[in-house]
């Protein structure tokens, strides 16, 4: 693997600034290297997870279906990081992501990270930080949702009967 | 990060972020009774406590001691609240003996309870993550003995890169990764029969409407 080719492209973008250089290079040596064609899947719904993923070129798009409909992402920027609770645990995708146009993607697995972690290496604890942050918000989201629902029986009855039709047209 | 994950979950429960579910009551521990009546002795209840929690699973008896030394024992007389819904968030507590409510206000003004705690469960994880602020109210039904492990005394650990500190992060990541998709799919289950839960939501509605027209 090219680290230095990967090392430019990913130097100075958002999400790689919390690594020191010496941990960016780390992270990228530890990293397998996957080039997409446009459409090809990154991951797949009810897949479990393995690998966390670096979007170094190209966009990414990711399909999740919550109660409200379906929500589709796009990443482009490098040093994006997806599927970082892949680090934590094999839990099962529930959205799906593709590459819209040709994509270079960098993935860490989860047996690397825990590697890299019981080496007691910075880029893990930094990596570790970042799964934190992560899950925190993501479980705030969530509460958040559990209030919409559970908190306003009102707008949830409406959504439930409109939801009730739809299926029986269906 | 991009990272809002995916899963929509199974399973359900769980109902707010400062409150983890509860564990067994660690072997030997006193579920009422237990104080602990000099500094030796709460250094070792607490290092049984934590050492036999799932938030500390994996950490070393040495990794458990060091968290155990930031951490400080407190007693929360009965009536009285280790917290309420709005303050900022700044520990995490290990409840060794005692009896906590968890309420929370609703939209409509009402206190809703949302779980008992007892020995050996785990208040306020994201606290020791993030700040933020209380989702709960946390209010001691008897005399309680808690431990608490300050979100400062935390960060100190972690500024240190301690490997402890970093492994209670990881078990924290995996149990609000748990705890997030056990919320999802509560959300879930009600949209995925929509004709089930409409009679329970209209009647919550009627109730609510009932208790209104009373104020």
């Amino acid at each position: 693997m090219d680290v230095g080719h990967y090392f430019e492209a990913l130097f100075g973008h958002d999400e790689m600034s919390r690594f020191e250089d010496d941990e960016l290079r780390k992270l990228i040596g530890a990293c397998e290297e996957r080039m997409l064609q446009s459409s090809t899947p990154l991951w797949v719904s009810d897949q479990v997870r393995s690998h966390a993923f670096i979007l170094v070129s190209g966009s990414i798009e990711r399909h999740t279906r919550t109660h409200a409909g379906r929500i589709v992402q796009q990443h482009s920027a490098p040093g994006t990081l997806l599927s970082l609770s892949a680090l934590v645990k094999p839990w099962a995708y529930h959205s799906s992501a593709h590459a819209l146009e040709q994509a270079e993607v960098l993935a860490l697995s989860r047996a690397t990270f825990l590697e890299l972690f019981e080496d007691r290496e910075p880029v893990a604890y930094k990596l570790v930080d970042a799964i934190g942050e992560y899950l925190v918000a993501d479980m705030r989201k969530a509460n958040g949702r559990l209030q919409d629902v559970f908190g306003r029986p009102a707008e949830t009855l409406m959504m439930l009967r409109r939801r009730s039709r739809e299926d029986s047209k269906a | 990060m991009s990272n809002s994950d995916d899963e929509t979950p199974q399973g359900s429960d769980n109902l707010t972020d400062t409150v983890s579910g509860r564990p067994e009551l660690p072997k030997g521990l006193d579920p009422v009774g237990a104080r602990a009546s000099s500094e030796v002795n709460s250094s070792f209840d607490a290092e049984q406590l934590f050492g036999e929690t799932n938030l500390f699973r994996g950490l070393s008896t040495e990794e458990v001691r060091e968290i155990v030394r930031v951490s400080e024992q407190r007693t929360v007389a009965a009536g009285d609240r280790l917290f309420a819904q709005g303050d900022v968030a700044r520990a995490l507590y290990m409840i060794q003996s005692g009896e906590f409510e968890v309420s929370t206000t609703t939209d409509f003004g009402g206190d809703l309870v949302l779980a008992h705690l007892g020995p050996g469960a785990v208040v306020g994880e994201m606290a020791l993550l993030e700040g933020g602020l209380r989702s709960a109210t946390v209010e001691a039904l008897s005399e309680c003995v808690v431990f608490e492990l300050s979100h400062d005394a935390f960060n100190a650990l972690r500024d240190k890169r301690r490997h402890a500190a970093y492994k209670l992060i990881l078990n924290l990541a995996a149990a609000l990764g748990e705890r997030r998709r056990q919320a999802d799919a509560r959300v879930w289950e009600v949209f995925e029969n929509p004709a089930q839960y409409i009679d329970s939501f209209e009647s919550q509605l009627n109730e609510l409407m009932a208790r209104l027209r009373k104020v």
